[in-house]
């Protein structure tokens, strides 16, 4: 491992950490019709489309582990969900390429499949035990909610391709 | 053995995101463990920590919020107490109003006043109600308290009532309780006067003054006011008695007008015997 690739990963690492304590401590707030935005899956999305699928799986299991024991959930719950999300946006990840780059198009579409299928394992592990129709909690909290972070993700990315001005980002130096 | 490092390595992100799962799944099995209990309790007091300054920030717009709203709130109750407050009068007056009706022998119009125009040494008051109503000028106007006056000019829509605190104004009373007569009229401030009343006459502190019955414009046993003072007139043979009016002058909101006339026969016998009956 090279002194750039520690340097990339150390930068990771602190973004990780700062997204867990958003997640935690600023989620809450943000909630829409009782949907909380994911800021650690928009990063885990980020993660995959520059870094990689094996990066985001490792990330997400790390996050997803910490996220379970600050916020109650049963332990392993949100650390198979992320891993699995991190699994899944890292196709989008293409390593034959120079310079890693974002294709906004393809990279909305990840976020929207990624986050339905990162909703539907918390879904599904949770349905029996709350007094509301299947169908209802796909709306809200599946769809609803992969609609939400979709956005979020959205606008992260505008501000990223403002400072970088183009849409197209260099992932790697 | 290259070949199969080979096929490892590329089966390797779907091996180690096999291997978590199966953690992450062995994880949710083992979830309510003592071990894990414990490890959660730290990291709840870890964010908890976290949260603490947060939460004061997220009070404090809360609590902005919620004065605003209450505030709000608080507007439209007031605003509704106001209402209540107008509406309680109005059944307060009404209910006044309809016990006065009842209890009053003979036909009354109910009229608001509209306006007090001042003249010097007069107290007028206008009424919304007119010749179209049965106003007639000289009508006896009442209140539930008492007498105020007498109807002073009648139009078709409004008439004009000249009061009791008049310097033109007399009016023949009595002494309730004693029957002794005497003519009463104002000359300044808020009290009458009960003049022609012999230093002789049973009159005391707090008797009641009532319209007369030698009156040709009142009926008789309307309640004036109250015997207030009691002293000698500038002649020294009459008592000069201080009446406090009944009415309130000052806060006067509404009236009666008396459908009220003596009898005629009585005053063509009068007038034939050339009789003048004094204050009215």
């Amino acid at each position: 491992m090279t002194r750039l690739q520690i340097g990339r990963a150390t930068r990771w690492g602190v973004l990780f950490a700062a997204l867990v304590i958003l997640q935690v401590v600023f989620a809450p707030l943000l909630a829409l019709w009782g949907v909380t935005p994911d800021f650690v899956l928009v990063g885990l999305l980020f993660l995959a489309a520059l870094e990689g699928r094996l990066p985001a799986v490792l990330t997400g299991f790390s996050t997803g582990i910490v996220l379970d024991i600050a916020a109650g959930e049963v332990i392993g719950l949100s650390a198979l969900a992320k891993t699995l999300a991190g699994f899944t946006a890292g196709f989008q990840f293409q390593p034959h390429l120079e310079g890693q780059r974002i294709r906004p198009v393809i990279f909305m579409l990840y976020a929207a499949g990624v986050s339905v299928l990162h909703n539907l394992i918390f879904l599904l592990s949770y349905f029996r035990s709350l007094n509301i129709s299947l169908l209802s909690l796909l709306f809200s909290h599946c769809f609803g909610a992969a609609l939400y972070h979709t956005f979020i993700a959205a606008i992260v990315l505008l501000i990223i391709s403002r400072r970088k001005q183009g849409i197209a980002m260099e992932a790697r130096p | 053995m290259q070949s199969l490092y080979r096929f490892l390595e590329s089966l390797r992100d779907y091996l180690i995101t096999s291997l978590l799962c199966v953690i992450s799944l062995a994880l949710i099995a083992s979830s309510d463990a003592p071990q894990t209990q414990v490890l959660r309790g730290i990291a709840v007091g870890v964010f908890a920590t976290l949260q603490t300054p947060t939460a004061w920030v997220v009070s404090f717009f809360r609590s902005r919020e919620e004065t605003s709203t209450l505030r709000t709130i608080n507007m439209e109750l007031l605003e509704e107490v106001m209402q209540l407050r107008c509406l309680r009068r109005e059944n307060e007056n009404l209910r006044e109003m309809l016990g006065f009706r009842q209890r009053s022998l003979h036909p009354i119009i109910a009229a608001e006043i509209i306006g007090t125009p001042t003249l010097p040494g007069q107290k007028f008051y206008t009424l919304d109600a007119g010749t179209d109503r049965g106003i007639q000028v000289g009508l006896p106007v009442i209140h539930e308290n008492g007498l105020v006056g007498k109807v002073f000019a009648a139009s078709r829509g409004h008439s004009i009532v000249q009061s009791l605190l008049s310097k033109t104004f007399r009016v023949a009373a009595k002494i309730r309780r004693s029957r002794v007569d005497g003519i009463v009229s104002w000359e300044s401030g808020p009290h009458l006067i009960l003049r022609n009343v012999l230093k002789t006459a049973d009159v005391a502190v707090g008797d009641t003054i009532v319209t007369s019955t030698f009156s040709n414009i009142f009926p008789s046993e309307i309640p004036i006011g109250s015997v207030l003072s009691i002293g000698p007139d500038e002649t020294g043979n009459f008592n000069r008695i201080v009446v406090r009016p009944f009415v309130d002058f000052s806060r006067l909101e509404h009236v009666y007008v008396m459908q009220w006339s003596r009898h005629a026969d009585a005053d063509s016998l009068e007038m034939r015997l050339g009789v003048s009956r004094g204050p009215s």
